[in-house]
Formats: C-alpha cells, sequence, structure tokens
C-alpha cells in the first residue's frame, strides 16, 4: 500500500503557486541603488580633483540632500559641490583642505553616497591615495548627518560582485536543501525497509535517491554559473565544490551498486545500509569539511554567514517560498517516480 | 537513452548565455527584454506544471 502523501494533491499544489510567485517576483522587483565607479580612481594630494560617479537604481536628481562622503580608518571627509549630473551620476570636488589628520589616514577611500530616496550607499576602497601623505596637509574631519539610511522602495539589495545574480540565491540554495531533504526521506525509507522487509520502501528508497541526483546536478549547473559570474571561474578549487561533487558521486555509486546486484532482497538490504552510511559522508563533505577550511561561500571558512549580510528581508519574501516550493515539486517528483515503480512492480507480479 | 540526452543538452544550455553585466542589466530593463525572459521562463515552467499534473491524471487512472 503506498503512503498516503503521495496521493495527496494539495502540496502539488502549492508547489506550483509557490514556484510561479518566486519565477515572477524574484525576477521582475529591481536591484535597490548602488555605486558602480568612480572615475578617476586614484588621486594626488596637493591638487584640486575632480572625480564622477556613476550608479544603478539611484535617485541623486530627485531624491534631496545629496552628500558624497569619503571614509578611511574609521574617519569621514566631506566633500565639496557634490551635484547630480543625472539620477545616476553626479560630480563632486576633494579639496586637499578636507584630509584631516592626514598621519592616520589610510591611502584608499571608501566613497559613500547618501540621499534621502536611496539612503547610504557605498563603494568600498574605490578610491586610491597616489603617494604619501605630506605632514603638513591641514583639513577638517567632517561631520556625518544624514536624514535618512535605508532605501525606502522595494529592492533587492545590491551587492558588489553579486549585482542582479543575486536571484540565483532562489534557485542554486535550495536545490542542495531539496538534495538533502531528499536524501533523508530516502535514509528513513532506508531504515523503514530494514526494520520491515516491506519492498515498497526499498522503492521509495531508491527512487528519492534518483530524484535527489536531478536536485544534486541542478545544484551544481546553478552553482557554476553563478561562480563563473562571482569568482570568475565554473569550478574554483573550494572545498564546498568539491565535498558537493564527492556527494554526488557517493550517490552515484549507490545507484551502481543497485544496479549490480541481481538478487531483489539482496539488493534492498545492501543499498539500504549503504544508504545510512552514505548520508553521514555526504554532510561530512557538505557541511562540516567546507567550514572547517577556507572557502568561498558565505558561512564556511570563517566568511560572515549567508544570513547576515545578503539575506535581507525583501529577499526572504522570495527565498523561503522558493526553499518550500523546489523542495515539495522534487517530493512530487519522488511521488510520480514512486507510483510508477509500484505499477511495474503489480505488473510484474500478475505475469 | 535520448532523453537522457536531451536532459543533458538542456541543462548544459544555459552555459550559452554568459553572464552579463549590470549595464547590459540595465539596458535588458530599459528596453523591456527582461520581462520576456521572465514571461517566457514562467511560461516554461507552468508547461512543466502542466505536464506533471497530466502524468498525475494518467497515473490516477492506472491506479484504478
Amino acid at each position: 500500500m503506498l503512503p498516503g502523501w503521495t496521493k495527496q494533491m494539495w502540496w502539488k499544489y502549492l508547489s506550483i503557486v509557490l514556484l510561479v510567485y518566486v519565477l515572477i517576483g524574484g525576477l521582475t522587483v529591481p536591484l535597490g541603488p548602488g555605486l558602480v565607479s568612480i572615475n578617476p580612481i586614484a588621486f594626488t594630494p596637493g591638487a584640486e580633483n575632480n572625480f564622477t560617479i556613476e550608479a544603478v537604481n539611484t535617485h541623486f536628481q530627485t531624491g534631496k540632500n545629496v552628500q558624497v562622503f569619503l571614509k578611511s580608518a574609521g574617519k569621514y571627509l566631506c566633500v565639496e559641490n557634490a551635484k547630480a549630473t543625472s539620477e545616476t551620476s553626479l560630480r563632486f570636488m576633494l579639496p586637499m583642505a578636507q584630509l584631516a589628520n592626514a598621519d592616520k589616514v589610510d591611502n584608499t577611500f571608501d566613497v559613500i553616497v547618501n540621499d534621502d530616496a536611496d539612503g547610504t550607499i557605498a563603494l568600498r576602497d574605490a578610491l586610491v591615495m597616489n603617494g604619501l601623505v605630506p605632514d603638513s596637509l591641514q583639513a577638517n574631519e567632517c561631520v556625518v548627518a544624514v536624514a535618512n539610511n535605508l532605501h525606502t522602495g522595494f529592492a533587492f539589495p545590491y551587492r558588489e560582485i553579486l549585482y542582479e545574480s543575486i536571484r540565483n540565491t532562489f534557485y542554486h540554495v535550495p536545490m542542495w536543501f531539496s538534495m538533502l531533504l531528499v536524501l533523508i526521506v530516502s535514509l528513513v525509507y532506508s531504515i523503514k525497509y530494514l526494520s520491515s522487509n516491506n519492498k515498497l520502501y526499498d522503492i521509495i528508497a531508491a527512487e528519492s535517491v534518483n530524484v535527489s541526483l536531478l536536485c544534486g546536478a541542478l545544484g551544481i549547473v546553478t552553482g557554476m554559473m553563478w561562480a563563473n559570474y562571482t569568482w570568475g571561474s565554473p569550478w574554483p578549487n573550494d572545498p564546498k565544490l568539491n565535498g558537493a561533487a564527492v556527494g554526488v558521486l557517493i550517490y552515484l555509486a549507490y545507484i551502481i551498486l543497485r544496479g549490480a546486484i541481481q538478487d531483489e532482497v539482496k539488493r534492498a538490504r545492501i543499498s539500504a545500509v549503504y544508504n545510512i552510511f552514505a548520508i553521514v559522508i555526504y554532510v561530512l563533505f557538505i557541511f562540516i569539511i567546507p567550514r572547517i577550511t577556507d572557502s568561498l561561500h558565505p558561512g564556511n571558512g570563517g566568511n560572515p554567514a549567508f544570513s547576515k549580510y545578503d539575506l535581507d528581508s525583501h529577499l526572504r519574501l522570495f527565498f523561503y517560498p522558493a526553499v518550500i516550493g523546489w523542495v515539495l515539486l522534487f517530493m512530487w517528483l519522488v511521488s510520480i517516480r514512486v507510483r510508477i515503480r509500484f505499477l511495474e512492480e503489480i505488473k510484474l507480479d500478475n505475469e | 537513452m535520448n532523453k537522457l540526452r536531451v536532459a543533458v543538452v538542456g541543462m548544459l544550455l544555459p552555459f550559452l548565455a554568459n553572464a552579463q553585466e549590470s549595464g547590459a542589466d540595465s539596458i535588458f530593463r530599459s528596453n523591456q527584454k527582461y520581462y520576456v525572459v521572465a514571461a517566457v521562463l514562467t511560461l516554461i515552467f507552468l508547461g512543466i506544471a502542466v505536464f506533471l499534473l497530466s502524468v498525475e491524471k494518467r497515473l490516477k487512472q492506472l491506479e484504478q
């Protein structure tokens, strides 16, 4: 007798609704404001320097109170004549007299822009000061006073390096969540098989592994595309990536193992035992090793956790539905595969 | 085997589209092409959902 969840429809419709919501919303919500570049990127002390800032999704002209600051070593320096030339670009002048306590200033500067509509946006280490700072440089440290720090519109965060690819959060990450959950389902049914010898449980465990491999393949493909854009290579030498590859290979070996054993009962028992050990090794390679070594992934190798910086409240509105939607969709595939296998078994028994 | 080949080729096709610079993203949005892409992706997903529902329907018939 098939488990009741395989035939229930409500969660299958729910997966469609959630994923349509994620697809449409996740692709159409714009990115928030952000600074793209500053020109020139270096300046020489002792002369007046004029700069141009280019940005995206900003409101420099319509937003009120546009202010520009430079930040270095915890000190803020105000600039002069900040003037918007369009909604996404502005010019400012940096008189050398503004360099306060020059001996304490590093030679790289973050450029920070604030206006009432866009809040505070920054470009880290954007500006380099050429040469040594003359001791005689006199200046005033400016007092930072802004009316609004936060962007007021509905948008995804603008992150340097990630840019528009931040939307891949709704596809790449849920693939691995789905793979793990489907593998846990497989583990549960493997244990149930060992305690009951019910052939149906073996079918559910095997089909769950098949579907989890699809999740893993899609996770690797979406990850490679993302890595190519953000890290410059589709497969950098990262323990999380190599661990994911090993994890997928472990379950490919499970499929090969099943195919190599002719006797049904022996195949089911050996693969169920293998499955229990496989998930331990999978968790070790995907979740534990990347956390104790250097890794490019957020939340691994001492990097800030994913949720701290990259997952803001607007992303969460789509990320959590995406995780639930993808998990339910893959469980739907499991249910279909199990029911087909179950019908095949009935047909074979009748013959 | 053919299905497997189609699946593998389908999975690799996205690599043909290189990720775009943020400037190109702005161009996509300004001429509405971005929204066409979003609409096509949604239609493809709805097609997959309809296919799964039809498989579900056929399975129910076979089970009865």
